[in-house]
C-alpha cells in the first residue's frame, strides 16, 4: 500500500472522483458508435472498437482502483464523517419532486473498485475472446453494440452512490441480457427464453421498488419522531437524497436494535412508527419487510429460489455472453445489493436466516439439477445458480466479504468454464451434448488444461481459489451465531456442505465425460480442432487468475489476522461492523489463524465428491453400458434430469391462471370498455361533432355577419346582467 | 393651434415602420419603371426581404430599451412592442421568400404585391404601439386594408375576389363595431389614450358601468375578429382558402401576432380592482372565447380533408390557446369556488406572474409564427394553379406519398405538423408548454385541461398528414412539383426554428423574458 501512495503522488484525487463517469461513458460511447454506425465500419473496426472501449475503462478502473488504496483519499460522506478508501463524486440534483430528491453521483470504494476491476476485465477478455467466436455471425455489430451496453450498465450499477441510479443499471443490464439472450431471435425458442428472463426479472424489480418505497419512508419518517438521534440522516438526505448508500448505513446507524440495548433511545427497531402511511408498524417490522423486498428483486437477478428458472434457459444466448452476463458479473448483482444493504440486514436476523436459506436451498436443489444435465451450458448454468446459492448463504451468515470473495473467485473460474465450454462448441461443430463428445483432452490441450483447472478450482481443491473462497463462506456459516435463529443456521450450513459435495460431483462428471475417455461414436466432426489464439489467451489468463485468487484469503498482511481480502474490504463493511456489533445480531467469533480443521473437513468432502464421480463415469458406469438402472436410481434421475419439475410447477400455478386473468382483462377491460367504448367512441363522437359544426360554415357573408352579431350582444347582454345594479 | 414639438426620440421606435414603408415606396416606384422589352422583376422579392430583414434587425436592437411614451401618449415604445415587430418581420421575411416561388410560378410577380405585403407590415409594426384608440383604428386599417386587398391578388379565379370581398365586408363589419365600441368608452371614461384609461376606469365603472361594458365588449368584438376567435371567425376559412397561401400564412402568423398584441394592451386596464361586482369579468369573457375557439376550432378542422382550410381552422385553435394564455394573464387572485374560481398557484408575486405569462404568450406568437409559416409554405410548393375543380387543390391525397417524391419537404411538413400538434422536440410543445402552466400557475386549471384534450384531439388531423406523406403510396399521374430555392429556403430556417427551438428554448426565453415588459404608468 505504501508503495502505491508514493506512486500516485501525482494522480489528482479529486479530478479523478469528477472524471469517474468516464468509466462508464467509454463503453457506452463504444455502445453507440457500433450500435449506429458498426455496419458502416466492418468487422474489424468494430472489433477493435468494442474490445477497446472496454479495455480502455479496464485502464481507468485501474487507475481508480490504485488512487482509492491511497489512504489520503477519501469520498464526501453529507452523512458523516468522510469515507477513507474510496472516491465519490456528486454531480447535482438528478431529480427532486417535493422533499423527495435523487442526486446523479458515481463512488467507488474498495468492494465497488474491486467489481470495477472483475467487471472491465473479465469483460475485455471476454470481447476479446468474441472477436473470435462470432467471426462467421452476420450481427456483430449488434453483438458488440449490446455487448458495450451492458458493460456501461453493470459499471452504473456498481458505481452508483444512490439505490436509484442503481436501479438504472439494474434494469440496464436486465435489457441487454434480454436482447442479448434472444440475440438469435430468428429461432423461437430463443426469443422465448429472452422473454422468460425478462419478465422473471420483472417480478424480482417489483420487490426492488418497493423495497426501496418502504426505506424512503423509514428515513422520512425517523427525523419527525426522533431530531436527535436521525440528524445526520435528515441533513444528508435534505443534501443527496434519502436512497444514497451513505444513506443506507447512517439509517441503520440511527436505529438501535432495541430499548434495552440501547436505554435512552427515543426509537429502536421496536418503537412504532408514529406518522406517514407506515403509522402503527414497527421500525424492525418495515425493516425486516423491505429487506425481504429487496431478496425478492435480488433473487430474480441473481437467479434463486423461487426466480432461478430463467438463467438456465438464458444459456440460449452466445456462450461469451452466458460468461460475462449470466456468470461472470450481472447475475452477482443481487450479492452486491446486499453487501451494499449490510447495515441494516444486520438489523433483522429474521431476513438474514431467510436469506441463508433461500441461498442454501438454491444452491443443493441447482446443485442436484446439475447431476444429470447433458448440455454442457446447462451443467454450467445451474452450477452458476449454485454458486450463487452459495453466496447468498455467505450474506445471509453475516460474512459479506467471505461472499464478495466467492463473487470475485467464481466470476474468474466461470468465466473460464464457460468460456472454456464455448471453445469445445467452436471446435465441434456447436456440439453441446457431453454424451457425444469425450476425448477432447488429446485434441484440445489449452481448452482441456485451462477447463481442468477451473474445473478444480469450482471443485474446491487445494490450493485454488474456490476452495478458500467456498470455505470462507461455509467456515462462517458454522461458526457464526445468529442469536434465535440457531437452528436455521445449523440447517443452512448443512445445505452448504452438501452443495459442495454435489458440485465436486457434477463437475467432475461433466469434465470427465467431455475430456476423458474415448472420442463419442455420435460426435458431430471426426476431429475437434483447437481454437484460434484469441480464444485460448482469454481461457489461459482466466485460468492463472482462478489459481492466484487464493492468495486472498491467506493472512498474509502484517499486523492483522484477517485473510487479505477481509482486511482489504474492512472499510467498505465498518459501518456494518459497527451496527452489528451495537446491535449483538451476529456473534462472531475471533477467528485467529487459519481453519485447518475446517480446511481439512472441506478438502476431504470435495475429494469424496469428484473420487466418486471420476470413479462412476470413468470406469462403473462404461463397464455396465447397455444395462438398465435400478428403480430408485432411475426415479431420482428423472427427478432431476427434469429439474424437479420446477417449470411445470409454474406454469399450472402461476402462469396459466395469470394468463387466464390476462385474456379476461383483454377482452373485456382493452378490447370492449376501451378500444370500442373508449377509444373509438370518443373520435365517432368528436368527428360527428366537428362534421355538424361544419353546417354552420354556410359560406353566406350575411349568414357570419349575423352570428357574429348574435354573438356579440349575446355576450355583451351577459355581461351588462351581472354588472348592472 | 398647437403643434406637438416632436423629436427623434419620438421617430426612433417606429424606425422599423418607417423601413418597411420605404421599401413598399421603393418597390412602387420601380414597377413603374418596368417597360414590357426589359422585364426584370427578380429584384422585388430580395428587396422586400431586405427591408424586412434591416426592420426586423433594427427593432431587435432597440427591443430592450425602457419603455416610454411616444408621440404625446399615442403610442408606446416598450420592450413588448419591439418584439412584436420582430415577429411581424421574422413573418414577413419567411412570407416574401415564399410568395417569390409561388407567384413567379403563376405568373403574377408583381412590385405591388410587396409592397403591399410592406405596408401590412408597417401596419401591424405601429399596431403593436399604439396607445390609442384612433391610432389604433388607423394601424389596424393600414394593416387590415393591405391585407384586403392581397387576399384578392390572384384575381383571376372567383375564389380570390371572393375571399377578399368577404374579408373586407366582414373586417369592415368589425371595425365598425370596435370604433362604436371605442367611442363608448370615450364617452364613459373622456379618454381615448389607454395610458389614462387605467386610472379613469374605476370611477367610470361605479357610475356608468352599463356604457363601460359595451364599450370594453364591443371594443373586444373588433379584436376578437381579427384574431378569429370563435364566434368571430366565421371569415377564416374562407379568406384564408381563397388567399394566395403565402398571404394566408401571413395573415395566420402577423395579423394575429398584432392583434393579441393589442387586445393585451387594451384590455390591461380592465385587469384592476374595479370592485366587488366586476371581478374577474374580463378574465371569464376572455375564458370563454379561449374554450369556445379552442374546441370548436379542433373539432371543424376535424373532418376536413382539405389541407389549406384545415391550416385554417387550425389557426383559430392556435387562436383560442392564446386567449387562454391572455386570460391567464388578466386573471386576478379571487378565492372562493365555483368553476372559474381563480385560486392561483403563485401568490403574492402577480407582477412576476404576469411577466410569465406574457413571456408564455410572446413565445407562443414566435412558435406560431415560424410552425404556421413553414406549414403554409409547403403547401404553396406543393399546391398547383388553381384553375383545378374546387377543393381540389390542397387534397390530403396531393400530399400522399410525398416522403418518396420529395422526402425533404416531406421532413419540413412533418415537423411542422408535429409542432402544431404539440409533440416534442418541437417548438410548438414548449410553446403549449408554457402557456399552459401559465394557465394552471393563473388558477385556470379547468381551462387549461380542456386545452389539452382540444389539442390531443387536434393531433388527430395532423398526423393524417404526416400518415398521407409517410404511409400512402403514391397516386397515379402525380407530377413532381419543381423547386423553388426560395420557398425551400424558407422551409429550411423554419424547419431548423421549429427544432432548435423546441430543443433549447432557453436560448430564446432570456431575450423573451426581458421582452416580455409593457408599459404601463
Amino acid at each position: 500500500m505504501a508503495l502505491h501512495s508514493s506512486m500516485l503522488t501525482w494522480v489528482n484525487a479529486a479530478g479523478l472522483a469528477e472524471s469517474l463517469y468516464f468509466i462508464i461513458a467509454l463503453p457506452l460511447l463504444g455502445a453507440f458508435i457500433s450500435g449506429v454506425f458498426g455496419r458502416l465500419l466492418g468487422r474489424a473496426n468494430v472489433n477493435l472498437l468494442a474490445t477497446a472501449a472496454v479495455a480502455g475503462s479496464f485502464m481507468l478502473s485501474l487507475l481508480v482502483f490504485a488512487a482509492i488504496n491511497n489512504a489520503g483519499v477519501t469520498a464526501p460522506n453529507p452523512f458523516g464523517d468522510a469515507v477513507p478508501y474510496a472516491l465519490g463524486h456528486d454531480y447535482g440534483t438528478w431529480f427532486a419532486a417535493g422533499g423527495f430528491r435523487v442526486n446523479f453521483g458515481l463512488a467507488v470504494d474498495h468492494l465497488s473498485g474491486t467489481l470495477l476491476l472483475v467487471i472491465t476485465g473479465v469483460g475485455t477478455l471476454i470481447h476479446l475472446y468474441s472477436t473470435s467466436y462470432m467471426e462467421h455471425d452476420e450481427g456483430y455489430w449488434r453483438f458488440f453494440a449490446y455487448l458495450n451496453l451492458f458493460v456501461a450498465m453493470m459499471l452504473t450499477l456498481v458505481m452508483a452512490d444512490n439505490l436509484v441510479l442503481l436501479f438504472v443499471g439494474w434494469e440496464g443490464v436486465g435489457m441487454c441480457s434480454y436482447l442479448l439472450i434472444g440475440f438469435w431471435y430468428k429461432n423461437p425458442a430463443y426469443a422465448f427464453a429472452g422473454r422468460k428472463a425478462f419478465i422473471t426479472n420483472r417480478v424480482g424489480d417489483f420487490g426492488f421498488l418497493l423495497g426501496s418505497f418502504l426505506l424512503v419512508l423509514m428515513v422520512a419518517a425517523l427525523p419527525a419522531q426522533a431530531p436527535s438521534q436521525a440528524g445526520r440522516l435528515e441533513a444528508g438526505a435534505a443534501q443527496v437524497g434519502p436512497l444514497n448508500l451513505r444513506g443506507v448505513g447512517a439509517l441503520a446507524t440511527a436505529l438501535p436494535y432495541s430499548a434495552a440495548k440501547a436505554p435512552g433511545a427515543e426509537v429502536t427497531l421496536e418503537s412504532r412508527v408514529a406518522s406517514g402511511p407506515l403509522a402503527g408498524f414497527t421500525y424492525g417490522g418495515v425493516l425486516t419487510a423491505a429487506l425481504l423486498l429487496f431478496l425478492l428483486g435480488a433473487a430474480g437477478k441473481s437467479a434463486q429460489v423461487p426466480l432461478y428458472v430463467w438463467l438456465p434457459d438464458a444459456m440460449a444466448g452466445p456462450t461469451p455472453v452466458s460468461a460475462l452476463i449470466h456468470a461472470a458479473t450481472m447475475v452477482t448483482a443481487g450479492v452486491y445489493l446486499f453487501c451494499r444493504l449490510s447495515p441494516l440486514l444486520v438489523l433483522s436476523p429474521a431476513a438474514m436466516a431467510t436469506v441463508a436459506l433461500i441461498g442454501g436451498t438454491t444452491a443443493l436443489l441447482a446443485a442436484l439439477i446439475a447431476f444429470t444435465q447433458n448440455d454442457i451450458k446447462k451443467v454450467l448454468a445451474y452450477s452458476t445458480v449454485s454458486q450463487l446459492g452459495l453466496m447468498f448463504l455467505g450474506v445471509g451468515v453475516g460474512a459479506f466479504w467471505a461472499a464478495a470473495f466467492h463473487l470475485v473467485t467464481h466470476a474468474f473460474f466461470k468465466a473460464c468454464l464457460f468460456l472454456g465450454a464455448g471453445s469445445v462448441m467452436h471446435g465441434n461443430g456447436d456440439e453441446t451434448d457431453i454424451q457425444k463428445l469425450g476425448g477432447l483432452r488429446k485434441e484440445m490441450k489449452v481448452t482441456w488444461a485451462t477447463f481442468a483447472v477451473a474445473t478444480l478450482a469450482i471443485t474446491g481443491v487445494v490450493p485454488l481459489s474456490g476452495f478458500f473462497s467456498k470455505d470462507a463462506i461455509l467456515h462462517a456459516a458454522h461458526t457464526h451465531v445468529v442469536p434465535g435463529f440457531e437452528g436455521a443456521m445449523h440447517v443452512a450450513y448443512a445445505l452448504g456442505l452438501l452443495t459442495a459435495l454435489s458440485t465436486a460431483f457434477y463437475m467432475t462428471r461433466a469434465y470427465v465425460l467431455a475430456f476423458e475417455g474415448e472420442r463419442s461414436k455420435d460426435a458431430k466432426v471426426p476431429h475437434a480442432h483447437e481454437s484460434a489464439a484469441a480464444m485460448t489467451a482469454p481461457l489461459v489468463v482466466l485460468a492463472v487468475l482462478s489459481v492466484l485468487g487464493a492468495a486472498w484469503a491467506f493472512p498474509l498482511l502484517p499486523g492483522t489476522h484477517e485473510p487479505v481480502f477481509e482486511n482489504f474490504l474492512l472499510p467498505v463493511f465498518s459501518v456494518t461492523e459497527q451496527v452489528r456489533a451495537a446491535a449483538g445480531t451476529v456473534l462472531v467469533p475471533d477467528h485467529a489463524g487459519l481453519p485447518w480443521g475446517a480446511y481439512v473437513q472441506a478438502w476431504v468432502i470435495a475429494l469424496i465428491g469428484a473420487g466418486s464421480a471420476f470413479f462412476l463415469y470413468t470406469r462403473f458406469f462404461p463397464s455396465r453400458a447397455g444395462q438398465p438402472l435400478p428403480a430408485a436410481l432411475a426415479f431420482a434421475r428423472n427427478l432431476s434430469r427434469n429439474k424437479f419439475y420446477a417449470d411445470e410447477l409454474y406454469e399450472a400455478v402461476l402462469i396459466r391462471p395469470l394468463k387466464f386473468v390476462a385474456r379476461l382483462a383483454y377482452q373485456v377491460l382493452d378490447a370492449l370498455v376501451i378500444d370500442t367504448v373508449a377509444v373509438r367512441g370518443t373520435a365517432w363522437v368528436t368527428a360527428q361533432v366537428g362534421s355538424a359544426l361544419r353546417l354552420i360554415q354556410t359560406g353566406d357573408v350575411q349568414a357570419y355577419a349575423a352570428i357574429m352579431a348574435a354573438a356579440a350582444l349575446g355576450g355583451i347582454v351577459y355581461a351588462l346582467s351581472r354588472v348592472m345594479p | 393651434m398647437n403643434i406637438p414639438s416632436l423629436t427623434f426620440l419620438d421617430f426612433q421606435p417606429v424606425l422599423p415602420a418607417l423601413l418597411l414603408a420605404v421599401g413598399g415606396i421603393v418597390l412602387l416606384l420601380t414597377e413603374v419603371f418596368q417597360s414590357a422589352a426589359t422585364i426584370n422583376r427578380a429584384y422585388q422579392s430580395m428587396v422586400a426581404l431586405a427591408f424586412s430583414a434591416v426592420a426586423g434587425a433594427v427593432a431587435a436592437a432597440t427591443t430592450l430599451e425602457p419603455a416610454r411614451e411616444v408621440f404625446l401618449g399615442f403610442g408606446v415604445s416598450d420592450p413588448f412592442s419591439g418584439a412584436v415587430t420582430v415577429l411581424v418581420c421574422v413573418g414577413l421575411g419567411l412570407s416574401v421568400l415564399v410568395s417569390a416561388g409561388f407567384l413567379r410560378h403563376r405568373n403574377a410577380e408583381r412590385g405591388e404585391f410587396y409592397a403591399l405585403l410592406l405596408f401590412a407590415g408597417a401596419g401591424m409594426s405601429l399596431l403593436a404601439m399604439s396607445n390609442e384608440f384612433i391610432t389604433l383604428f388607423i394601424n389596424l386599417e393600414v394593416m387590415s386594408v393591405s391585407t384586403y386587398a392581397l387576399s384578392a391578388w390572384l384575381r383571376r379565379g372567383t375564389r380570390p375576389s371572393e375571399a377578399g370581398f368577404k374579408y373586407f365586408i366582414l373586417g369592415a363589419f368589425s371595425a365598425a363595431i370596435l370604433v362604436y365600441g371605442a367611442s363608448l368608452l370615450y364617452g364613459a371614461t373622456g379618454t381615448t389614450k389607454l395610458s389614462e384609461l387605467a386610472g379613469l376606469l374605476p370611477a367610470a365603472v361605479a357610475s356608468n358601468p352599463g356604457l363601460t361594458y359595451l364599450g370594453a365588449g364591443l371594443v373586444a368584438v373588433g379584436l376578437a375578429f381579427k384574431v378569429a376567435a370563435v364566434p368571430f371567425h366565421m371569415w377564416t376559412p374562407d379568406v384564408y382558402e381563397g388567399a394566395p397561401t403565402p398571404v394566408s400564412a401571413l395573415m395566420s402568423a402577423g395579423v394575429k401576432a398584432t392583434a393579441f398584441a393589442s387586445l393585451v394592451r387594451v384590455f390591461l386596464p380592465f385587469a384592476q380592482d374595479l370592485g366587488p361586482n366586476h371581478a374577474q369579468l374580463m378574465t371569464y369573457a376572455f375564458a370563454a372565447l379561449a374554450l369556445l375557439t379552442m374546441v370548436v376550432g379542433n373539432l371543424m378542422a376535424l373532418p376536413q380533408r382539405n389541407v389549406k382550410r384545415m391550416l385554417a381552422y387550425s389557426s383559430v385553435a392556435h387562436a383560442g390557446y392564446l386567449l387562454l394564455g391572455v386570460a391567464a394573464l388578466f386573471a386576478r387572485p379571487t378565492g372562493g369556488e365555483g368553476p372559474l374560481a381563480v385560486t392561483p398557484l403563485l401568490a403574492g408575486a402577480e407582477g412576476a406572474a404576469r411577466q410569465q405569462t406574457l413571456q408564455a404568450i410572446l413565445f407562443y406568437l414566435l412558435a406560431y409564427t415560424v410552425t404556421s409559416l413553414g406549414s403554409f409554405g409547403a403547401l404553396a410548393a406543393l399546391e398547383r394553379r388553381e384553375d383545378e375543380p374546387r377543393g381540389t387543390a390542397w387534397d390530403l391525397e396531393k400530399f400522399a406519398g410525398l416522403s418518396q417524391r420529395k422526402p425533404g419537404w416531406a421532413l419540413a411538413m412533418a415537423a411542422m405538423m408535429l409542432s402544431l400538434g404539440g409533440i416534442p422536440p418541437t417548438v410548438g410543445f414548449m410553446g403549449k408548454l408554457f402557456i399552459f402552466r401559465a394557465a394552471v400557475d393563473a388558477g385556470l386549471v379547468w381551462l387549461a385541461v380542456a386545452g389539452v384534450l382540444a389539442s390531443a384531439a387536434g393531433v388527430y388531423y395532423y398526423l393524417r398528414v404526416v400518415v398521407y406523406m409517410y404511409m400512402r403510396p403514391s397516386q397515379d399521374g402525380v407530377t413532381v412539383p419543381e423547386r423553388q430555392w426560395t420557398t425551400e429556403l424558407a422551409l429550411v430556417l423554419s424547419t431548423a426554428a421549429v427544432v432548435l427551438l423546441g430543443v433549447a428554448p432557453g436560448t430564446l426565453s432570456a431575450w423573451l423574458g426581458k421582452a416580455s415588459v409593457l408599459f404601463s404608468q
